[in-house]
């Protein structure tokens, strides 16, 4: 009975989550549009709401193109590993008071460590694409993911420092106990996770691993129809999770005056994130690969580790 | 059949099937693969067992670390299928027979008397525990290791950047 509930629940939120990334997409163009001084997708249906569907159909019923050179297996099979941590990592996510899957005792560590296997997906596609663009784009994430996953669970450590425990529940609990989100103690984190999850998920202004001007579109530049789908679905799933990841950890999970439920108020917080993101798509210019490098490893590091110091300190001094 | 047994034969026959893989395919970038599906499901079976810290950092090291490890290693050098002249000698392949037959029979002998051992309650290995240990009892190993790790970090680095110049 156990495993029936289980299986309902990881579909129910499959089917969501399938949902979530249609209308995220949706909601980038409109935003992105409307920043820019035009109305965005605006044909199918009402504002535009069926763009996304149009969009998903049209790459469904394509051509499946494989290249003849490519690495067959691996070709097939990448898009496959890059989704599946993705949507593995919900398992810990937890909506509502009452409405979660796994109360894991390290959820923190195991969202970090599953969301950390994209990368073998990204580079696999890349390589076995055979192709000098692809594998290029391919090394580029690698070598900005392995970087910005330092500070990115860096910045975490301040908060484990101060909860105590590793379990996401957990956090969320000592931020209603102690009355307060974790933006406000932990801001030098939020900044430097907010930062690092941007080049986590290869957005811009880090999107030189997909950099359309001078690497073709990177590592799937050989990838089209439904393969080309499941990667881009893997990118808004872990867009989704990361959100929700920063949701619990800094914005106080599913917390929030009574007259909204629980879940509401959790989807709300992630829309701020996602609406984040797509704001500094639409503003900023993309970053050169060695600025992003040197930023990591001399700025975001130095600050992650000073961030622990302190909030070691403050927590031996305060008593919390 | 419980839930847990359904699991765990799923699990165990991608770990094995895996493993053999590695072995039998021909292109290195195929065995990588198979290699991370093996470190997968030991993972997942380290999880059935409640052991999840292990369970976790088997994901982090092996099927991240070590797994994007060797792909970078099979892009940096020649990835042609070499294949070894597939000849043993007859005598070799006795020998190897014996040899793998004695190494099963060892493992079934000390499997099949692990099952007297008295049935304690399912122990969790929380990430608390293993902290505390850790900077407990083998504070000084942890410190030590520490040190070793970053002297051997900052030589690689003198090395790669003497080559650079």
């Amino acid at each position: 009975m156990d495993l029936l509930y289980m299986t309902i629940y990881s579909v129910i939120i499959l089917k969501l989550m399938l949902a979530g990334v249609t209308f995220s997409i949706l909601f980038e163009r409109k935003v992105i549009g409307y920043m820019q001084m035009r109305p965005g997708p605006n044909r199918h249906g009402p504002w535009g709401i069926l763009q996304t569907v149009a969009d998903v159909m049209k790459l469904l019923m394509k051509e499946d193109v494989i290249p003849r050179q490519a690495d067959r297996a691996i070709f097939v099979l990448a898009p496959v590993i890059a989704f599946a941590p993705a949507f593995t990592v919900y398992a810990v996510i937890s909506w509502s008071d009452t409405i979660y899957a796994a109360d894991l005792n390290i959820g923190v560590l195991y969202f970090l460590g599953v969301s950390s296997m994209t990368m073998l997906g990204v580079l696999m596609g890349g390589w076995s694409s055979n192709n000098k663009y692809s594998l290029l784009g391919a090394i580029r994430g690698v070598a900005q993911m392995i970087s910005y996953e330092l500070p990115l669970v860096l910045s975490i450590l301040g908060i484990v420092i101060l909860v105590g425990s590793l379990n996401l529940r957990d956090i969320v609990y000592f931020q209603q106990d102690i009355g307060m989100w974790f933006i406000i103690p932990q801001f030098l984190a939020f900044v430097i996770y907010m930062i690092s999850a941007i080049a986590e998920l290869n957005r811009s202004p880090f999107d030189l691993p997909e950099a359309e001007s001078e690497l073709v579109s990177g590592y799937h530049t050989e990838y089209s129809g439904f393969r080309y789908a499941f990667f881009m679905l893997a990118e808004y799933t872990y867009a989704i999770a990361i959100a929700a990841f920063a949701t619990t950890l800094f914005l106080g999970g599913w917390l929030g005056p009574a007259f909204l439920p629980g879940v509401v108020w959790f989807l709300l917080k992630m829309c701020i994130f996602m609406f984040i993101w797509f704001w500094l798509r639409a503003t900023l210019p993309r970053a050169r690969v060695s600025h992003l490098m040197q930023f990591s490893w001399k700025v975001l590091i130095p600050l992650a580790l000073l961030n622990i110091v302190v909030t070691a300190i403050i927590k031996v001094w305060m008593g919390w | 059949m419980s839930t847990q047994l359904i699991f765990f034969l799923v699990l165990a026959i991608i770990a094995i099937a895996g493993a053999v893989l590695v072995l039998k395919l021909n292109k290195i970038s195929h065995r990588i693969v198979s290699m991370f599906f093996t470190f997968f499901a030991t993972a997942g079976i380290y999880f059935l067992l409640g052991a999840e810290f292990i369970g976790i950092i088997q994901i982090i090291v092996y099927a991240g670390a070590v797994t994007i490890l060797f792909v970078f290693g099979m892009m940096m050098t020649e990835h042609r299928n070499i294949t070894f002249g597939y000849h043993p000698r007859k005598i070799h392949r006795v020998l190897s027979f014996i040899g793998v037959g004695t190494l099963l029979g060892l493992m079934l002998y000390g499997i099949s008397t692990l099952d007297n051992l008295p049935l304690k309650e399912q122990y969790v290995g929380t990430a608390e525990d293993i902290g505390i240990s850790l900077y407990g009892h083998y504070f000084i190993a942890v410190i030590g290791m520490g040190f070793l790790l970053t002297a051997a970090l900052i030589g690689a680095i003198v090395i790669a950047r003497k080559e650079a110049k």
